[in-house]
């Protein structure tokens, strides 16, 4: 894809996820943005489609977010505008801190991501054991894959592949509302794909399952847990799961605030990379 | 870490969630709301509002809203153990010929929620009360696709 193409993609969903009007379905119903910029948890895609847009509309969502773990630092943002509640289109552009590594080194990544639901209603098949599921295809780009290139990573852009089940199961334990939800990522990403993709060990597309389960603690705030499986395709640096901890809190129909816990495994070398999560979104 | 393993025990949870054994000696969810009378008042309420709402009113006009009140409390006593028998049309003959929208079904469950906790009503029995009328919505809903 190329950059004029992108940015010109960018501009579109960031204008449509300003002027879209106002969706009317139930509050938390659009999720938060994962790192990535879908509409899911904190690392996860689900199958809701962003914003609060019904069938007859269009909604959208904008978030920040800031993941700070021992030696890097990665910032996230983006916006999402949700079709019909059965197309999701999403832009985000992700900044890798890895001055540990090498001094003033800074990662960039865009993504653009498309989302289709293909069946099932998540909130209301509360008679059927159906969830919701959506399709969805990632395409990320390193803007300088020079680095990525350097530590064995075959290529500088990629698109992830992946199909996501969601269900909430209201009352599901002790009276509270529980959301599950299961992902499979086709994907060569290395860390995400903050160092680029594929590598000397594997170029091959590898199925990784993603898992999220949250408890509702009330209809605005949501104590969750997931988990990430990745490849590991670098030689020169091992990669491992990412999981997180996360609370999300609705404090308005319109804004969330999530704070997590996140273990990203070993990074570019450094181990046990844990530290806070810490997401700001705008629903619509 | 056993992949494989994990993915299994997360079906079997999967399919497990929600079935949660009721103790046979539990009250019905009819009961633990309160009875005819909050039914009465969280109903009411819900109704008053989606009848005056400019966003929703236009589905009660020419309708007696004490009849619409009544019914529901009745299928609501019938759907959470309350011994009675519905007596009124199934909903998509309620509703059809309306063409609800998505966007106004959400307005109304949102002020259901609200008369709920209102008149009290814990998030356990709230939440059961909205599992059991969730699936409604296809029926509601119909007549917009």
């Amino acid at each position: 894809m190329s950059a004029r193409m992108r940015s010109v993609l960018a501009a579109g969903v960031l204008a449509f996820a300003g002027a879209a009007g106002a969706g009317d379905r139930l509050i938390v119903t659009g999720g938060a943005h994962q790192v990535e910029g879908a509409a899911g948890g904190g690392i996860v895609p689900w199958a809701l489609i962003a914003g609060y847009g019904t069938r007859d509309q269009v909604g959208g969502s904008a978030f920040f977010t800031h993941v700070d773990v021992d030696d890097f630092d990665l910032r996230s943002f983006g916006a999402a505008v949700g079709f019909y509640d059965r197309v999701e289109v999403s832009f985000a552009k992700q900044r890798f801190d890895a001055g540990s590594v090498i001094p003033g080194l800074l990662l960039r990544t865009e993504t653009i991501g498309v989302k289709l639901k293909l069946f099932g209603d998540a909130v209301y098949d509360q008679d059927s054991a159906w969830p919701q599921v959506a399709i969805g295809a990632m395409h990320k780009h390193n803007t300088d894959s020079t680095i990525p290139k350097a530590v064995g990573a075959k290529w500088g852009s990629d698109t992830d592949f992946y199909v996501s089940a969601t269900k909430l199961w209201l009352a599901g334990f002790l009276g509270r509302n529980v959301l599950g939800n299961l992902t499979l990522r086709a994907t060569r990403a290395n860390q995400f794909g903050l160092l680029g993709f594929g590598g000397d060990k594997s170029d091959s597309y590898r199925m990784q399952p993603e898992l999220s389960v949250a408890v509702m603690l009330s209809d605005r705030t949501a104590l969750g847990v997931e988990h990430r499986w990745k490849p590991d395709n670098l030689s020169a640096f091992k990669e491992e799961d990412a999981s997180d901890v996360f609370f999300a809190w609705f404090p308005h129909r319109n804004v969330a605030l999530t704070a997590a816990y996140a273990r990203l495994g070993t990074i570019a070398g450094k181990r046990k990379q844990d530290g806070a999560y810490l997401s700001i979104q705008l629903t619509h | 870490m056993n992949d494989s393993r994990i993915l299994a025990a997360l079906a079997v949870a999967w399919g497990l969630a929600g079935c949660a054994a009721v103790p046979a000696n539990e009250p019905s969810l009819y009961a633990r709301l309160g009875g005819e009378p909050v039914v009465k008042r969280v109903v009411g309420e819900t109704i008053d509002r989606a009848s005056t709402d400019p966003r929703t009113s236009r589905s009660f006009k020419d309708v007696k809203l004490q009849n619409v009140k009544d019914k529901i409390v009745e299928q609501i006593c019938d759907l959470a153990g309350g011994g009675c028998k519905y007596s009124g049309d199934p909903m998509d003959k309620v509703h059809k010929g309306l063409k609800n929208t998505e966007a106004e079904m959400a307005l109304v469950v949102q002020w259901l929620r609200d008369a709920l906790e209102r008149a009290g009503v814990h998030d356990r029995e709230k939440n059961e009360l909205l599992r059991l009328l969730a699936p409604m919505k296809r029926d509601i809903t119909a007549g917009s696709k």
